[in-house]
């Protein structure tokens, strides 16, 4: 019983002092962040579904540290950096959520089934209307991905790390953890936790850079129809995902698993499988989504996240959506006056992917400048073309970047 | 090389793969929208399709006849149309109170009376 003391007894106390003062405030803050981002989840000031479990997933798992009995801090959650076999085997045996992360996240499984469920989500009819403009506003939107590589590298970040935190900008949770798995291994959990936090706030954030970038009287102009609206059959919207989903895996054998996903979803959507369509939109996407946010919480650990590196992906994320969202209301500028004053250049930011929030945000943006004007159609459109070419950009960094 | 070049590039790269993306979507609409043209008028085409066959037929048919020299048929052919020393035109036949055939003939142009619409002037 001497052996006994109160940091061997309670440990979540005794490993803040042993693991040092720099540990145990990181600790700490993460476990205040973790607080707030519950508290803002349940207030719907960001996505509950995700920042709920991640929240509480980073209280955990910054309080439950233990000492480990072969020496060193640890915990019962689960170990990312392992790659030994067997190690990995004795730790899937122990740590509870160890075969989720290894068989459903660092395989990128997990965003490929979020992927097939945005599939589901996807009325391609919006973008069979207006190809050229959706894609057009969609590749203008894609101003951060690009901008932010060469600013990362120039800040000291290896060019695939660059290049992972750059698709920060692309505005697509799955599509930033693929590339940051296939491309900087070892930074993917910082990068994915700052794509989702700040993905969390485009809810909140784009509408004042909407604001502050198009002024009133752009934001209430109301689009005239200038042509039939057609509602496409079934078969065209399978044949489209069909064609597509052919076209870009041949493009980017690197990304097809997401391509796949992608015009998967479309497919179990057009196809009319009541059931499969009721699994894939309903429990694999809300459990994929919930279960992301999960282990994105559990790998908030202080010891991994204090790396000196964070504090760049932290400002290199917001630049790059930021950019992104620039990029967008430029093209919408272009496109308005392509059409001659009949475009509402608030469509932009629509096409900044993260399906389909931006285009919920910028019709709620013009309904309250023009309750009469109606966009969300023409911003659905550059919202699913967004999701394309992040996936575009996503194959051509994978390929390229490795060969520069 | 350049890492700014190379961003350029690829991003250049990325429009042109997103155009090419936007023009293949642009056919499927298209094919879709002549597909669904080609159901909705599916019987006047059909109705059409036979219609220039059998003109088709009948045009061979004159053709061959002509080559062949057949005045009968010419005359035949030409039933009812005028032989070229008419002054009357088309609105003659159809506006004036007679019937052409009951129209008495002029032999003097200012003979006719002055409904006539005479030569497109």
């Amino acid at each position: 019983m001497e052996g006994i003391d109160f940091f061997t007894l309670f440990q979540g106390f005794g490993t803040m002092v042993e693991g040092g003062w720099i540990l145990a405030v990181a600790r700490l803050v993460l476990i205040a962040l973790g607080g707030l981002l519950v508290y803002l989840g349940w207030k719907g000031v960001l996505e509950p579904m995700v920042m709920i479990p991640m929240g509480l997933g980073m209280i955990a798992i910054n309080t439950g540290t233990l000492f480990m009995p072969e020496g060193g801090l640890g915990n019962l959650f689960l170990d990312p950096m392992l790659s030994d076999t067997d190690a990995l085997m004795t730790s899937m045996q122990i740590n509870f959520l160890q075969p989720v992360y290894t068989l459903t996240f660092s395989n990128g499984l997990i965003a490929c089934f979020v992927f097939m469920g945005i599939g589901t989500l996807l009325d391609v009819g919006f973008l069979l209307q207006k190809p050229f403009t959706s894609i057009f506003l969609a590749l203008c939107a894609e101003l951060g991905t690009f901008l932010t590589l060469p600013i990362a590298h120039s800040l000291g970040l290896t060019l695939k790390e660059s290049a992972s935190i750059a698709m920060v900008g692309g505005a697509d949770g799955p599509m930033v953890l693929f590339t940051s798995l296939e491309l900087a291994k070892h930074l993917f959990v910082p990068i994915t936790v700052v794509a989702y936090l700040y993905l969390g706030l485009t809810y909140g954030g784009y509408p004042y850079l909407v604001r502050l970038l198009v002024p009133k009287k752009f934001r209430a102009i109301k689009m005239k129809q200038t042509g039939k609206v057609k509602n496409y059959p079934a078969k065209v919207k399978l044949a489209f995902a069909v064609i597509l989903c052919a076209i870009l895996c041949f493009l980017f054998p690197v990304a097809s698993p997401l391509f796949f996903s992608l015009f998967l979803g479309v497919a179990i959507r057009e196809s009319g499988m009541k059931h499969i369509m009721d699994f894939v939109s309903g429990p694999l996407l809300y459990g994929s989504t919930f279960m992301l946010g999960l282990l994105l919480g559990v790998l908030c650990e202080a010891k991994i996240l204090l790396d000196p590196k964070v504090l760049k992906l932290l400002v290199l994320g917001i630049t790059a959506l930021l950019l992104s969202g620039i990029g967008g209301i430029i093209g919408g500028y272009i496109m308005y006056f392509i059409k001659k004053g009949n475009f509402n250049p608030v469509i932009g930011i629509a096409a900044v992917s993260c399906v389909p929030t931006t285009a919920k945000v910028a019709q709620k943006i013009v309904s309250k400048d023009n309750p009469d004007s109606i966009i969300l159609g023409d911003a659905l459109g550059a919202n699913i073309s967004g999701v394309i070419t992040s996936a575009i950009i996503t194959g051509v960094y994978i390929t390229i970047i490795p060969l520069l | 090389m350049n890492l700014y070049l190379a961003t350029f590039l690829m991003m250049l790269f990325t429009f042109f793969i997103g155009f090419l993306v936007a023009g293949v979507i642009k056919v499927t609409a298209l094919a879709a929208d002549k597909q669904e043209y080609l159901e909705l008028n599916k019987d006047e085409i059909k109705r059409a399709h036979q219609l220039k066959k059998i003109r088709i037929k009948r045009l061979k048919q004159l053709l061959h006849k002509i080559e062949s020299g057949d005045p009968q048929y010419i005359q035949e052919y030409y039933h009812g149309v005028s032989k070229g020393d008419s002054h009357y035109t088309v609105l003659d036949y159809y506006y004036s109170p007679k019937a052409p055939e009951q129209t008495p003939s002029y032999e003097k142009e200012e003979d006719a009376p002055d409904y006539k619409i005479s030569k497109n002037k």
